[in-house]
């Protein structure tokens, strides 16, 4: 059995940041994305910050916080020469992210002469590039990860019962070995079913674990019982895998590295998906102008997309690129690289979408939003749900794209419902212009453009006011509408449609809705609150 | 691998989300030209046509701008809202966050009034558009339009005086501009009681209620619709 060592930069984020913005380790420094802070130091937390909190809330528990935003490239590329440093300590070396590395162990502890003197050559070639790292020795993958968490090294065996120790928190704390957020889920659930510590999760019979919770609790479960890590049906590697690309002219500034890393990766999973099989592990290898061949291997708990694949590659080139530039000794442009997937799995339902490309063009609409979400804050980008109501605009709401609507849509047969066809604008705000045509003709030239936002008065023929009576019914015959100062005359209207809703919530609105065609202008929703014979009427929806 | 089912099947030439309906015989072969810029002219209304049948049709759009865009009538006219987001206030840079939704989105509906571009960024988001194939659906001054669709004013149907609702709503859209021959369609959105030609059904009428006595709905029996407007 071969032997697994994880070496553990703890806080990668926040070390790559403080180097990239040139402050000490030892300054408080969290990394926020969008959404709050996603890694802080040491010094943060000591200072009250914590993953999860809002940007502002950070800053007011530690006023002298550094912030950074989050950059999975810088991450990268700074973490190039400590997986380097090891690389010249150490063989075989697969970076799992910035930030964590696992080697086979067995070789290094034979070569070096035992487990201590292999642990010490590892902290001191991280060290020497000027790095802070963690190591765990185990037989499995997953136990090492948690492992070099404690700094623990295992003897051989002793998985299980190290693990069973464990809190099944743990299983949430590793992105690269599952999706913290599904993983959220179940140990939230396990925690209500009384299951404290993955001793007690993986004596769960394994088929009754998948049945009820799914393949991703499957995974947790083979980690939490110590089972070997891989799925055990690892396919024969076809033939033909690999892409190779040479670089004309050489390839030497990031922003052409990373347009060619997708176009690469494009072609890898072309590939794969015509021999019918997903990557687990990839080498990325290239080739300097001086004939020097580097290469990393990139490892992953779930099959590469193309867009991961993409990434690692252009963080890979990002620090090699930048990585040459700064220390000078690996140096030179790249003329040639290579993809080549190390290890594969049956597609299967790991495939993207029944045809590939409807896949893909959900994966793309994910990222534009998260980039759009990015630039502009998560509330910025929403999406509509259909919710159900009566009124043109209670029938759709929008929530923040990613998350769900509170509610579940209302099925109701909704009495009183505005009937079909809707109005194209609902709720026209202070920006919107309505335009009022010089004559009848539909083909007339635009007179004026109207502000509807603050209401219209509606008219008999003679000038009177018509609203709504508390009978429902309007107050006269209507004849004009005032638009913003100018009258028109009606071609049509419909009787009130009363709606007496939320006297259950305490909040009664007994109003009423009419349908209205002026002349030489576009039909419109009305709506007043009934017992108001004012004559105004606000603007619900423009029929244009 | 299947793809591309539309250009090799052979019976469309043009690839790109579908056009409602009776809009059809505006555009060369019925759809809205992947990788131009469209401009659209005139009434939300046909803004929500466009949008309701490129969503059902399977293209995915953004929408910046127009925050009181009437969804309801999307969904109506047999829209799908999965396939549809929106960024009603895309803040100073509305172009920078248009360029990022070209390259996800097949159909991108851009606001004039929060979105105005100079010729040269025009051209740029353009190209873009053009090598991911998406639609960019602008107003009618965006710089560099291919294609424009002009709405006119509606004809209602169905509302008298005091009697009857409004039930159908009759547009004439005309579209220009390169290899586009310069006509006008009617386009018919809700229960067409009047009139012959091609009208497009409403898919919703599901929500309308049967009685309207025991709604509060008008009571006067619908009569013969006339045409108003």
């Amino acid at each position: 059995m071969s032997r697994v060592m994880a070496v553990w930069c703890p806080d990668w984020p926040t070390v790559a940041a403080a180097r990239h913005e040139g402050c000490g380790v030892l300054r408080p420094l969290a990394v926020v994305d969008a959404r709050g802070v996603v890694a802080c130091n040491a010094a943060a937390r000591r200072a009250g910050v914590r993953r999860g909190l809002r940007r502002r809330e950070a800053q007011f528990r530690c006023p002298e916080l550094v912030v950074a935003p989050v950059d999975e490239g810088r991450d990268a590329a700074e973490f190039e020469q400590i997986v380097r440093a090891l690389d010249a300590a150490v063989p075989g070396i697969e970076v799992l992210r910035p930030g964590l590395v696992v080697l086979p162990a067995d070789g290094a502890v034979r070569y070096h002469g035992g487990v201590e003197a292999t642990v010490s050559a590892v902290v001191e070639a991280v060290s020497e590039a000027g790095g802070d790292c963690r190591v765990g020795l185990a037989d499995e993958l997953p136990t090492a990860v948690y492992a070099a968490r404690d700094a623990r090294c295992l003897e051989p065996g002793r998985d299980a019962e190290y693990l069973a120790e464990l809190s099944v928190g743990v299983l949430v704390l590793e992105p690269s070995l599952g999706d913290p957020a599904e993983l959220g889920e179940l140990v939230a659930l396990l925690r209500r079913l009384g299951v404290h510590t993955l001793g007690r999760f993986a004596e769960l019979p394994a088929r009754d674990v998948t049945t009820r919770f799914g393949p991703a609790a499957a995974t947790a479960h083979r980690i939490a019982g110590a089972v070997p890590f891989r799925p055990p049906s690892v396919t024969a590697l076809p033939d033909g895998l690999e892409v190779v690309h040479r670089c004309d002219p050489p390839l030497d500034r990031v922003d052409t590295a990373a347009f060619l890393g997708r176009r690469l990766a494009e072609e890898l999973h072309t590939a794969l998906a015509a021999a019918g099989v997903s990557c687990l592990r990839l080498s990325i290898a290239a080739v300097l102008e001086g004939g020097r061949r580097i290469e990393r291997v990139w490892r992953c708990s779930a099959p590469l997309t193309p867009d991961a694949t993409a990434d690692r590659m252009r963080w890979q080139l990002e620090g090699w690129l930048t990585g040459s530039a700064l220390s000078g000794e690996e140096g030179g442009p790249v003329v040639e690289l290579q993809l080549e997937p190390l290890e594969v799995a049956p597609a299967g339902e790991l495939q993207e979408g029944l045809w590939g490309e409807a896949g893909l063009a959900r994966a793309r609409v994910h990222r534009a939003l998260a980039r759009a979400q990015g630039l502009l804050g998560p509330d910025a980008v929403r999406v509509p749900v259909a919710v159900g109501g009566r009124g043109p605009g209670d029938r759709v709401r929008s929530v923040p794209y990613g998350e769900t609507s509170g509610e579940p849509p209302l099925e109701g047969p909704w009495p009183g419902a505005l009937p079909a066809p809707s109005p194209s604008v609902v709720w026209p705000d202070a920006a919107y212009r309505l335009p009022l045509r010089e004559g009848a003709d539909p083909e007339a030239p635009v007179a004026a453009e109207l502000p509807v936002a603050g209401g219209v008065v509606v008219l008999t023929a003679g000038g009177e006011p018509v609203g709504v009576g508390l009978r429902g019914l309007l107050t006269g015959r209507p004849g004009l509408v005032e638009l913003g100062g100018r009258r028109c005359g009606l071609l049509g209207w419909s009787r009130p449609w009363p709606v007496d809703e939320r006297w259950w919530a305490g909040q009664p609105q007994r109003r009423a809705r009419i349908q209205v065609v002026p002349e030489r202008t576009a039909a419109l929703l009305l709506g007043c609150a009934v017992g108001d014979a004012s004559g105004r009427w606000r603007v619900e929806g423009v029929y244009e | 691998m299947v793809s591309r089912g539309a250009a090799t099947s052979g019976l469309r030439t043009e690839r790109g989300p579908a056009l409602p309906e009776s809009l059809v015989e505006l555009l060369p072969g019925g759809v809205l030209p992947a990788g131009r810029s469209v401009g659209v002219a005139g009434g939300a209304g046909l803004r929500v046509g466009l949008l309701a049948s490129a969503t059902a049709s399977g293209a995915r759009c953004a929408v910046v701008g127009y925050p009181t865009l009437g969804l309801a009538a999307v969904e109506e006219q047999g829209g799908d809202l999965d396939r549809l987001a929106m960024i009603p206030e895309p803040g100073a840079d509305a172009a920078s966050v248009v360029s990022v939704l070209v390259d996800g989105f097949d159909v991108v509906m851009v606001d004039p009034a929060v979105c105005v571009v100079s010729p040269s960024r025009g051209r740029v988001l353009a190209g873009r558009a053009r090598v991911s194939g998406a639609v960019l659906l602008v107003g009618p001054a965006w710089p560099g339009v291919d294609v424009l669709l002009q709405s006119r004013a509606c004809v209602y149907g169905g509302l008298g005086a005091g009697s009857g609702r409004l039930e159908s709503q009759t547009t004439f859209v005309r579209g220009s501009g390169g290899s586009v021959l310069p006509r006008a369609v009617e386009w018919v959105v809700g229960r067409r009681s009047h009139g012959a030609g091609a009208g497009r059904r409403s898919s919703a009428g599901v929500r309308a209620p049967r009685d309207p006595d025991a709604t509060g709905g008008p009571r006067v029996p619908h009569e013969v619709a006339e045409r108003v407007g």
